[in-house]
């Protein structure tokens, strides 16, 4: 079985179906395009990966383990949190948080996140019988140890996005593809197991698509497990070990990109290469 | 005389004070649960908060001041002794439902990505809100909210009108005690109210200036 699997993902928005039956393997440390043309259900895709939408139907699983199964069963918030961990999601608008630095933004979830842990390793303690004062150190010397990990986690990832020099900006001082870099930087964070990125680069101009390509690559390079939906045709061509293509919510063809781009099957895929898709500017 | 009806203004203004602050000690907090309640799914709740916000925005303060101040008395419950307590409680559920829909308008202006982007970090709807959202929503709402607090200044002498001694009380008093004209201890009250609101206009300018960064 692939890394991770997913089996015939369905939803609806009302009497729009978007997804009509998805199945798409991953395997660990592949890189998969995804493309097609606007309204084809990539973006519903990837978040229905992510668990921001509840497909209706289908199966997901990741490293054997069941996250996903469409069994009418309504998921608790915090089981979808605790599920959503293994995935790291990259907006097209990045959605920085404008309030916080770009080290903040980075480590502000993992921070969060390592109160909750603390919380649980104290009551863990408490459960074993460690009590006041050395239950109150131990507490401590886990935060402390944690904020340590968090901080140097974070100048490591700045360093890798390039982004060290801005660490103490604010996203309104960057540059767009500056500002994606963060994004991708406080998605690693958390150490996902698989990163999603939707069109990271169709906010930017040509110039700064290439500085986010060139971050793809590198994490591509370090053997990082990636689903990219993208219009970016030559980065899907050189960097991707597979590429799918959508039409009207289902995935009509995939496969290596060789033969996506130099021998494309479907009649829906032809046409897409060849003629240029129809921009929202010419309306 | 001059510094005697000025000393008696000074104690008038400190029970004017009071109003003001214990209004927003307990109006900002009520104001956002208002707006939760106000925003709820749950059809029940929201419509029955959004009924009381329009009571409360649709009638004037002077006459919620009294109904909370006599109305327990003559419905046979025990009377509210304290005049001060039903000034507090009636500024706090009327300025509540103003700032209730400020939070609103505040929060609605925060991009849907927000949230999103919180989410997909793995973050509880509290926390993104508490860490995330709340933070811009200051940022946002500090012009609306700091007309409201101004507004809240002048509401305060309403409290005169269940014998409670605030600043005008204390100057239409004080036209008895000293047989002055009656417009001299208003009109030193009246700059007291300008003192107050210039310094409050500050503060605002400052805060804006400190979270525009």
């Amino acid at each position: 079985m692939a890394y991770l699997e997913i089996r015939d993902f369905r939803k609806n928005f009302g009497q729009c179906e978007v997804l009509k039956g998805v199945s798409l393997s991953v395997e660990q440390g592949e890189a998969v395009s995804v493309i097609g043309s606007s309204g084809s259900g990539k973006t519903t895709l990837l978040r229905c990966i992510d668990f921001l939408e509840t497909p209706d139907s289908g199966e997901m699983v990741l490293e054997g383990e069941t996250l996903f199964s469409a069994d009418g069963r309504r998921a608790r918030e915090s089981e979808l949190r605790e599920k959503r961990l293994n995935f790291g999601l990259v907006f097209q608008s990045f959605h920085l948080f404008p309030q916080y630095t770009v080290r903040k933004n980075v480590t502000l979830a993992p921070s969060l996140l390592l109160n909750a842990r603390a919380k649980a390793y104290g009551k863990s303690l408490t459960a074993r019988g460690v009590r006041g004062s050395a239950l109150r150190a131990a507490v401590k010397k886990f935060r402390a140890d944690g904020r340590r990990e968090i901080e140097e986690d974070a100048e490591a990832l700045l360093k890798r996005t390039e982004l060290s020099q801005k660490a103490n900006n604010y996203p309104a001082e960057l540059s767009g593809g500056q500002q994606q870099r963060v994004a991708i930087a406080r998605a690693l964070a958390l150490k996902p197991k698989v990163l999603l990125f939707d069109e990271p680069t169709s906010a930017l101009d040509p110039v700064l698509t290439g500085e986010v390509v060139k971050v793809l690559r590198a994490l591509k390079e370090e053997g990082c497990t990636m689903i990219i939906v993208t219009h970016e045709m030559r980065f899907a061509e050189k960097v991707s070990d597979k590429v799918a293509f959508m039409a009207d919510g289902a995935i009509e063809e995939i496969g290596a990109p060789a033969e996506i781009f130099g021998d494309p099957k479907s009649e829906k895929l032809k046409k897409f290469l060849t003629e240029p898709e129809e921009t929202e500017e010419r309306v | 005389m001059f510094a005697k009806i000025i000393g008696e203004l000074c104690i008038g203004f400190l029970t004017t004070l009071e109003i003001f602050a214990l209004t927003l000690v307990f109006a900002l907090p009520l104001g956002l649960v208002v707006c939760f309640a106000a925003t709820r799914k749950f059809a029940p709740v929201r419509y029955l908060t959004r009924g009381v916000i329009w009571i409360v925005r649709g009638t004037p303060l002077m006459l919620q001041l009294l109904i909370v101040c006599y109305g327990p008395g003559l419905m046979g419950l025990p009377p509210v002794r304290e005049p001060m307590i039903a000034v507090i409680v009636a500024f706090s559920l009327n300025y509540a439902c103003y700032f209730a829909e400020i939070y609103r308008g505040g929060i609605a202006a925060v991009s849907a990505g927000q949230w999103e982007a919180g989410k997909a970090l793995g973050l509880s709807r509290g926390r993104i809100f508490m860490r995330i959202v709340f933070p811009q929503v200051i940022k946002r709402i500090l012009p609306p909210m700091s007309n409201e607090v101004i507004t809240l200044v002048k509401d305060t002498s309403l409290a005169n009108t269940i014998a409670v001694a605030e600043i005008i009380r204390c100057a239409r008093n004080l036209t008895g005690t000293y047989a002055v004209d009656i417009m001299i201890p208003l009109l030193y009250a009246g700059a007291f109210y300008l003192v107050f609101v210039g310094l409050l206009t500050v503060v605002f300018n400052r805060l804006e200036k400190k979270l525009r960064g």
